[in-house]
């Protein structure tokens, strides 16, 4: 494995750390990056076995041909990836050292045209989906809505249509804590909230979780992955991996190193620069310019995973709890959710 | 032809969207000129919500109805194209109700401004055509200015339940307009559409009330405090719309005029004498809404199946006379009466559509 140059001197606790990152099978439970020539190779730098990218759509637009550049990217590289779909297709590619790669929504907005379309993108390998983005829409609120509010009747439809395909629930974090609450009323087993930061350690921004929609999650069995987005993790300034790792911690004393994951959120590839539209980005959940949504400078992509290793063995985490905490944990949910 | 959705997006605004679809710009600048409102007659009678002529019912059934209305003296139907259709499925059946227009056998007008109402004559009806729901539209409000140059002259923030702008009357929850929502009303005001709130949440109407800047329309709606359905308006959402120069359009859609099986032509004048107590004729309108087909959506919706018993002595437009009788009865003025039939939603119309 390739670590990045500054992972320091391979004496000691640094060692140790990479010797353990080594043997553990990480997920990252939600990637926003391009599908792009440099993911694969940079994921493997990272040591990241699988990972759950935003795919299956066209920008905010359903699809709207079935000859997904996604899916094209995926079957071109199938030396290298395998689009998975169960956990033993996970399994497998981290037995062969190849990177699984598994697609997912962040907002129902897609299925505009009926929900009989969910099937449809559950052949295409749909295993994940969230409901709504930061704004309400025909399923129910979002975290930044003015005034929050449960799920619709269309949106008890959808999350109980998800549960039917066996397609994961993603709550908290993008959509507003009344809808997800709304959910777990109407759903059973395991719901996840892919990438959200601790309300408790970012009080103000919205886009963040509180502590007792964290407690509920964890109630489920689920896992909640923690996104290593800058402003999600310090008000101003630049945030570092030990900023990343408070909020892990965070996590993990509130719920328990069983239901705490790594959901990162970066947005590799992807040249965006100016203005955002405050209406999804508000100021006091978004940095007002593109420029800067930037993540802790280690971790702006994969290579510098192994640090939250790292970080996490510094940190007194046993090896079973980091095991967990880097990938296992989004395995059980996801094998115990898509059966498979 | 048609159009992709980013292909429509683009031309949106552009006033180029009739041109390359090839349709003849109707209603344009060259349009019936005489008097610029009706004013040089009577308003003509307006039906707010004539879902028998829906274009996805082909044309021999639009044009028959529109052949039956306009024998009633209906002079002005507006025609839902779209209620919770998606994109595709929305233009082509605005499509088909231009092609159905220009057709043989078609006798009656797309109607985009208040002063063609002048041609319009009985035997010769005019349609406007709706969205009651903006499903079609999405995020993307850009696609409003678009549709209202294709020719759609009123459209519903949202239909029975919630969508992007708001909440539906028929929802589980009651939330304001969202923040997009807010900015559909604005873009409906700015395009010149006249806003629709007949299915929309209680909330979600007072603030589109609150946030347009043009008066705007229940078009088929009756009284909650008569007749106590979630379609139906509070004093809270009527007081709203008339203090606004709004209108609410009476409804004989059975379940939203009594909850008795059979209703009778004073079930729905209860309606009317209530709102003419209450805000006056200059805020009454009809949106008789005369349907033959199933509207639930959900099981638990609080809508009846077809076949709808409409009141007796109010079972379609050829019983308009009943109507205006009662009117007679009332003691209202031929001015009044005017209003009640078609002149206050022929004045929100010129008010949106500023012209």
């Amino acid at each position: 494995m390739t670590l990045r140059a500054n992972w320091g001197t391979d004496t000691g606790l640094v060692a140790e750390a990479r010797q353990l990152h080594e043997t553990l099978l990480v997920v990252n439970g939600l990637d926003a990056s391009d599908f792009a020539d440099g993911l694969i190779p940079n994921l493997r730098a990272g040591g990241v076995t699988a990972n759950l990218v935003t795919g299956l759509r066209d920008g905010v637009r359903p699809l709207t041909t079935v000859a997904s550049p996604h899916l094209q990217f995926l079957r071109s590289n199938q030396d290298t990836l395998v689009h998975a779909t169960t956990v033993a297709d996970i399994r497998q590619a981290h037995r062969e050292g190849r990177i699984a790669i598994v697609l997912g929504w962040q907002r129902t907005d897609y299925l505009s045209e009926g929900l009989d379309n969910l099937l449809g993108f559950h052949y295409l390998g749909l295993r994940s989906s969230g409901l709504s983005y930061n704004v309400g829409n025909y399923v129910g609120s979002g975290c930044v809505d003015p005034e929050p509010g449960g799920l619709s009747h269309f949106g008890v439809e959808v999350v109980q249509e998800l549960q039917r395909l066996r397609i994961v629930v993603d709550i908290g974090g993008h959509c507003s804590e009344a809808t997800s609450f709304d959910v777990l009323e109407v759903t059973d087993g395991p719901v996840v909230c892919s990438h959200t930061n601790p309300r408790g350690l970012r009080p103000g921004n919205p886009r963040t979780m509180t502590d007792g929609l964290f407690r509920a999650i964890a109630g489920r069995g689920g896992v909640i992955g923690i996104t290593a987005f800058n402003f999600f993790l310090v008000p101003s300034g630049l945030a570092t991996v030990d900023d990343y790792l408070d909020h892990l911690d965070y996590a993990v004393r509130l719920v328990g190193a069983k239901h705490v994951g790594i959901g990162l959120d970066q947005i590799i590839g992807r040249v965006i620069a100016g203005p955002v539209d405050p209406r999804p980005f508000p100021p006091e959940a978004y940095p007002p310019r593109y420029e800067d949504w930037i993540y802790p400078e280690e971790l702006s992509d994969f290579t510098g995973v192994p640090l939250i290793t790292a970080g996490l063995l510094s940190r007194g985490h046993s090896d079973e709890a980091i095991a967990d905490i880097m990938g296992l944990n989004w395995l059980r949910v996801w094998e115990e959710v898509w059966g498979e | 032809m048609t159009l992709s959705r980013r292909g429509f997006l683009e031309l949106s605004g552009s006033g180029a969207l009739s041109a390359t679809l090839g349709l003849s710009a109707c209603g344009g600048e060259s349009g019936a000129g005489a008097g610029s409102d009706g004013s040089d007659g009577r308003p003509p009678v307006i039906d707010g919500s004539v879902p028998l002529a829906s274009p996805d019912r082909g044309p021999e059934a639009v044009n028959g109805h529109l052949a039956a209305v306009a024998a009633s003296e209906i002079l002005c139907a507006f025609v839902p194209i779209a209620t919770i259709e998606h994109f595709e499925a929305s233009l082509r059946n605005l499509l088909a109700m231009h092609r159905f227009s220009a057709g043989a056998g078609a006798n009656w007008t797309l109607v985009r401004r208040v002063s063609e109402f002048n041609t319009l004559r009985v035997g010769r009806a005019g349609v406007v055509p709706c969205f009651q729901g903006l499903q079609m539209v999405e995020q993307d409000i850009e696609l409003i200015r678009g549709f209202k140059e294709l020719g759609v002259g009123v459209m519903a923030i949202t239909h029975n339940w919630k969508n992007w702008n708001g909440d539906g009357c028929l929802e589980r929850t009651d939330l304001p307009l969202t923040g997009l929502g807010r900015l559909a009303v604005r873009e409906m005001n700015a395009a010149g559409v006249l806003i629709d709130l007949s299915r929309a949440g209680q909330r979600t109407s007072l603030s589109a009330i609150d946030e347009s800047a043009t008066p705007v329309v229940f078009t088929h709606s009756n009284v909650k405090s008569v007749r106590d359905h979630p379609q139906n308006v509070t004093d809270a959402q009527i007081d709203a719309c008339a203090a606004r120069g709004g209108v609410i359009g009476l409804s004989a859609f059975p379940t939203l005029v009594t909850d008795r099986a059979q209703p009778v032509l004073d079930d729905f004048l209860a309606h009317l004498d209530y709102l003419l107590d209450r805000v006056g004729p200059n805020h009454v309108g009809l949106g008789l809404d005369f349907d033959d087909r199933p509207r639930k959506r959900y099981a638990r919706d609080p809508l009846p199946d077809p076949p709808y018993a409409y009141p007796q002595g109010l079972s379609g437009p050829a019983d308009l006379d009943n109507f205006r009788q009662a009117l007679e009865d009332r003691g209202l003025s031929s001015s009044e009466r005017d209003q009640v039939m078609g002149g206050s939603l022929a004045r929100v119309l010129r008010e949106a559509w500023a012209g």
